[in-house]
């Protein structure tokens, strides 16, 4: 009988703490962190401006922390602005502006590819590997998800092509095509 | 019966810790979905009588419309209904940018151009349009 109020004591205790971590989670989410986005808009102009360097990205690196998708964007991000690669940091805040509005990781394996191209022309090997993968195993996932316009069989003969020929022992591509790959849609 | 009276202020107590802990919880659950719904221009505080909506559609390579008149001195927010693509708008003239809208008070009369600041193809150069801040 006297045990009642130790019991009832102990499940006060757990739900309350439950309670503290699941709202101090939803606080500290990246998805629907209004503070990531509003960081994200600021960062387009000087990006637009080609005036960043990895210093413009050390508070999106603080609030992207904890979250894998969102802080691998960040790191990819930093190489890129310290390799003065632009365009494709726009590209890249852009998903992950996506991403933390919707908390859907979008399937990019155009996205994906450029990225290899540009991580191995700089020499960052494991970037540009993991791109690679990435962009291999998205691959059938975007052929079925992806919208089927118009461009749609170029988009895939030019991925499905850049494969082949990665495999083939080809390792290069052109401006053009990397420019193209990575302004492809995502699914 | 003192053991009774125990018990039901215990489960009283945890009752009153429960409801303040619903009251935390809810409350911060409430904060961070006003946050959301404040992303794509809907119904948030932003939207008082005094902020003027204007809607822009972005699609390569093209904003719709291009070209937007407000008055000096209006309170404004640009909200950009991205297409096929995430375009977002910079003004580089005023230093404004932002990928779903841009908000901010029209203090200086003129002219001025926005574009797309995400390369989104052979069109990109040419996603322009304009802002006319009349006096």
């Amino acid at each position: 009988m006297k045990k009642k109020p130790f019991f009832a004591l102990i499940f006060l205790f757990i739900s309350i703490s439950a309670l503290f971590l699941i709202s101090y989670k939803l606080e500290n989410s990246v998805v629907g962190n209004q503070e990531i986005l509003n960081e994200i808009d600021k960062l387009l102009l000087p990006v637009y401006n080609q005036n960043v360097t990895e210093s413009s990205f050390l508070k999106l690196q603080k609030l992207t922390e904890g979250d894998a998708y969102a802080s691998d964007e960040v790191s990819e991000i930093i190489v890129l602005a310290n390799e003065k690669e632009y365009s494709h940091i726009g590209h890249s805040l852009g998903f992950l502006y996506e991403y933390v509005q919707t908390g859907k990781i979008p399937i990019c394996p155009g996205h994906s590819l450029s990225h290899y191209y540009v991580f191995s022309k700089h020499g960052e090997t494991d970037l540009a590997i993991g791109n690679l993968e990435s962009a291999k195993e998205n691959f059938g996932a975007w052929k079925s998800g992806v919208k089927k316009d118009s461009n749609y069989d170029a988009n895939f003969n030019l991925i499905d092509s850049l494969f082949k020929r990665v495999e083939s022992g080809n390792l290069t591509a052109s401006d053009d095509e990397i420019d193209v790959l990575a302004e492809l849609p995502c699914a | 019966m003192q053991n009774k009276k125990g018990q039901v202020v215990i489960i009283a107590v945890v009752v009153i810790a429960l409801i303040a802990a619903g009251f935390f919880f809810f409350g911060s659950l409430g904060n961070s979905y006003s946050n959301v719904v404040s992303i794509d221009g809907g119904n948030s505080a932003e939207n008082s009588e005094n902020t003027r909506i204007i809607n822009v559609d972005a699609q390569k390579f093209e904003y719709s419309p291009s070209v937007i008149k407000i008055k000096k001195g209006e309170h404004v927010k640009i909200v950009i209904n991205n297409i096929d693509f995430n375009h977002g708008m910079v003004i580089p003239s005023l230093e404004l940018s932002g990928v779903d809208s841009i908000e901010f008070t029209a203090d200086e009369a003129g002219t001025f151009e926005f574009r797309c600041p995400t390369p989104c193809g052979n069109g990109h150069r040419d996603m322009v349009g304009t802002l006319i801040i009349e006096e």
